[in-house]
């Protein structure tokens, strides 16, 4: 099947310029949501619930309806919790902070079922992906396709403590401090899990990745 | 040398760049001859590279929607604490006790007159109270007015929310809404500014039905401070003069300790001079008197009418027309069945007039006595609401609904109720829609499923009881609902 082509949209890392614009305009709603404006606040919402619901959802291993659940009380909690938000962190850091909490209380409490994490429906059938248009052929699309997958189930077998690891630092670019801190650890301890969560990967994902 | 174990532990420190200038040349040097670390740096860079390329997922069906009714509940649930505030006021508010407290004060006032006393100064010390709150921003907006009222210098609509450290210019009578329960009558003339948690007043006269939000006035000779209450606050030629009507005010000229005035007293601050004055609400009743219907304004000498002096405005403060203003942006409530019948009031329906559901065939939620149906429906530009009997507004009309109608029929011009088809249909079509017309035998007025099927901009919700003895309940007001059920607010008299 062909592969829809569709607005690029991937984890790759926002350059300065768009990290700065960004938190000007965090900034600016969090202050009009701080003063009691709704409507800034579902502003915010709608910037960051994609990439909350992204990381709640591979942190969960692709439990769509828990994740959606967790994603929603994150929310809510970010919303009732807006006025202690001192803006030390940029807005984007503590609301995925307030969702790696409420996602690690979740792992805590129950074993999950593995999933595939992406480009399957609730039905569990596969799903058209997005692809970015990048001019590539329809080969190579489905190449990469092939590729994407196979990472994602790798990551999928990860344990949950190496998952966390990589899943913040390399699909949410957060830096090692963020995520000791989160996850109550110190950087170095982070810097070695996120190692042996690739070199995990990189054994799993030998034949993708081998081929030259 | 190093082994290959201990030099492939430095793989990804040397990809990180975070490495000694040492190790690294020592790591290069051991790649030059180690195939398994070579090939290792190739698959880590090219799993980042796949990594960097992983589509987000995307958002769950609705998920936004979602949460704004999840948003909706919980600003309800804020909204309910704020409504128990003035209801526990209120609560003593009953019947017997308001209209005896008239000529009560009035004889009071009287009293202080004939003997021309000062009132006795400072009974009470208090906090000056300036600049002390912690309360958060004020939320004000522009509720109503009789027009020729500007904001920061520009024309102003009855929808427009005044920022912080803009000047209202009030060029005639108008409403400010505050948070969720508070309002403030303006009389022509007057000057306000918003400031941060406290309301300025520079120049006027400002009738104040203080709602729990902790709304404090500072003119340039006081600082004057409510606790959930009814006041007045006037400046003029260099004096403030506060006049309470209900509860407790501090007031605190500047520079000085404070006193606390009861319903019933007055001061008034000149620079150090500060007077007892008598606590008459005449200037708000000839204020309020022209909201009433045509004839119903007390002649002189005759008694004052039912309640005699409450803030509490009905629905017509709110223009129906103002579907659009920000207030849409906050959950409503539509508390099925009319006051006081409210045990046994029929339930009703809310018809979305945009957004989802709308003319879609997705049926409308109704809502059971008891409960009410809290939406947060969509600003629009203008979708005219229609009150029917048996059905009241709390917290506002509700804005971008085309109708609230009580399930089970609809009243007929002529009497008697409308029910739905034995079929279950209901009356009502698209038609309507945005454009208010209503009842049977208007036009728009069709059949299409009963509704049933719930609308995920509405949620529904247990409402606490009307507080007993309060005909009406919280939009009670000067006069009855008549003048508004058309749903078309007209604009008070001269």
């Amino acid at each position: 099947m062909q592969p829809a082509r569709k607005q690029e949209r991937r984890y790759a890392d926002p350059t300065v310029e768009e990290r700065e614009s960004a938190t000007q305009v965090d900034t600016a709603l969090v202050l009009r949501a701080k003063q009691g404006d709704r409507g800034a606040f579902e502003q915010l919402a709608q910037r960051h619930a994609r990439r909350v619901y992204g990381l709640i959802l591979r942190m969960l291993r692709g439990d769509r309806e828990e994740a959606e659940d967790l994603a929603q009380d994150v929310w809510l909690s970010a919303y009732k919790g807006l006025d202690g938000f001192r803006e030390e962190s940029q807005f984007s850091t503590w609301v995925h902070r307030i969702a790696v909490n409420k996602t690690l209380n979740r792992l805590q409490k129950k074993v999950l079922p593995s999933r595939p994490l992406v480009n399957t429906n609730p039905e569990g059938e596969e799903s058209t992906m997005e692809i970015p248009d990048t001019g590539e052929t329809p080969e190579m699309a489905a190449q990469r396709h092939e590729l994407q997958r196979a990472v994602v189930k790798a990551l999928d077998k990860l344990s949950d403590t190496l998952r966390q690891v990589f899943v913040l630092r390399e699909l949410h670019h957060m830096s090692h401090e963020e995520i000791a801190e989160m996850l109550g650890s110190n950087p170095q301890a982070i810097r070695v899990r996120l190692h042996r969560a690739k070199k995990e990967l990189v054994t799993q994902l030998k034949p993708y990745l081998g081929a030259t | 040398m190093s082994s290959h174990e201990t030099q492939n532990e430095r793989l990804h420190d040397y990809l990180e760049g975070v490495l000694t200038a040492e190790d690294r040349q020592e790591f290069e040097r051991h790649l030059e001859t180690c195939t398994l670390c070579r090939e290792e740096i190739h698959m880590v860079r090219r799993l980042d590279e796949v990594v960097a390329t992983l589509p987000q997922p995307e958002l769950p069906h609705r998920f936004m929607e979602k949460l704004s009714a999840a948003l909706d509940e919980v600003d309800l649930e804020k909204g309910v604490k704020a409504d128990s505030a003035p209801t526990a006021v209120a609560g003593r508010r009953t019947p017997g006790r308001r209209f005896p407290w008239w000529p009560a004060l009035a004889a009071a006032a009287g009293l202080i007159l004939a003997v021309g006393l000062f009132w006795p100064r400072v009974p009470k010390p208090v906090d000056s109270g300036s600049g002390g709150g912690t309360a958060a921003a004020l939320q004000v907006w522009l509720a109503a007015s009789d027009g020729n009222v500007s904001v920061a210098g520009g024309p102003a609509s009855t929808t427009q929310v005044v920022p912080p450290e803009s000047l209202l210019e009030a060029g005639q009578r108008s409403v400010l809404a505050i948070g969720k329960a508070t309002e403030v009558r303006l009389e022509a003339g007057s000057q306000v500014k918003v400031r941060g948690d406290f309301l300025e007043l520079s120049q006027g006269r400002i009738f104040v039905a203080e709602r729990g939000e902790g709304l404090r006035v500072e003119t340039p000779q006081a600082v004057v401070t409510p606790t959930g209450t009814d006041y007045e606050v006037l400046v003029e030629e260099g004096r403030t003069t506060v006049r309470v009507w209900e509860g407790r005010v501090k007031v605190a000229p500047r520079g000085s300790a404070g006193v606390e005035l009861k319903a019933g007293e007055g001061l008034t601050v000149a620079g150090s001079d500060v007077r007892s004055v008598p606590a008459t609400p005449d200037a708000f009743v000839e204020w309020n008197k022209r909201l009433k219907p045509a004839g119903g304004a007390p002649s002189p000498g005759a008694p004052l009418p039912k309640p005699p002096v409450s803030l509490r405005l009905p629905a017509p403060a709110y223009p129906v027309a103002a579907a659009s203003r920000p207030v849409a942006k906050r959950p409503v409530a539509v508390r099925p069945g009319g006051y006081p019948a409210y045990p046994t009031a029929r339930p009703v329906a809310v018809r979305p007039g945009v957004g989802p559901g709308a003319g879609r065939g997705v049926g409308y939620p109704v809502a059971r006595p008891g409960k009410a149906l809290v939406g947060r429906l969509p600003d629009g530009p203008g979708y005219p609401v229609r009150q029917v009997p048996g059905a009241a507004w709390r917290g506002g009309p509700p804005q971008g609904a085309s109708q609230v109608v009580p399930e089970g029929g609809w009243q007929q011009p002529g009497g008697g109720w409308q029910r739905p088809g034995a079929e279950g249909q209901w009356p009502g079509a698209g038609a309507q829609r945005g454009a208010g017309s209503a009842g049977p035998g208007e036009p728009g007025w069709g059949r299409q499923p009963y509704p049933r099927a719930a609308d995920p901009n509405i949620v529904t919700r247990d409402l606490p009881r009307p507080e007993p003895g309060y005909p009406g309940g919280a939009n009670s007001g000067t006069y009855g609902p008549s003048g508004y059920e058309s749903g078309s607010w007209q604009p008070p008299g001269p």
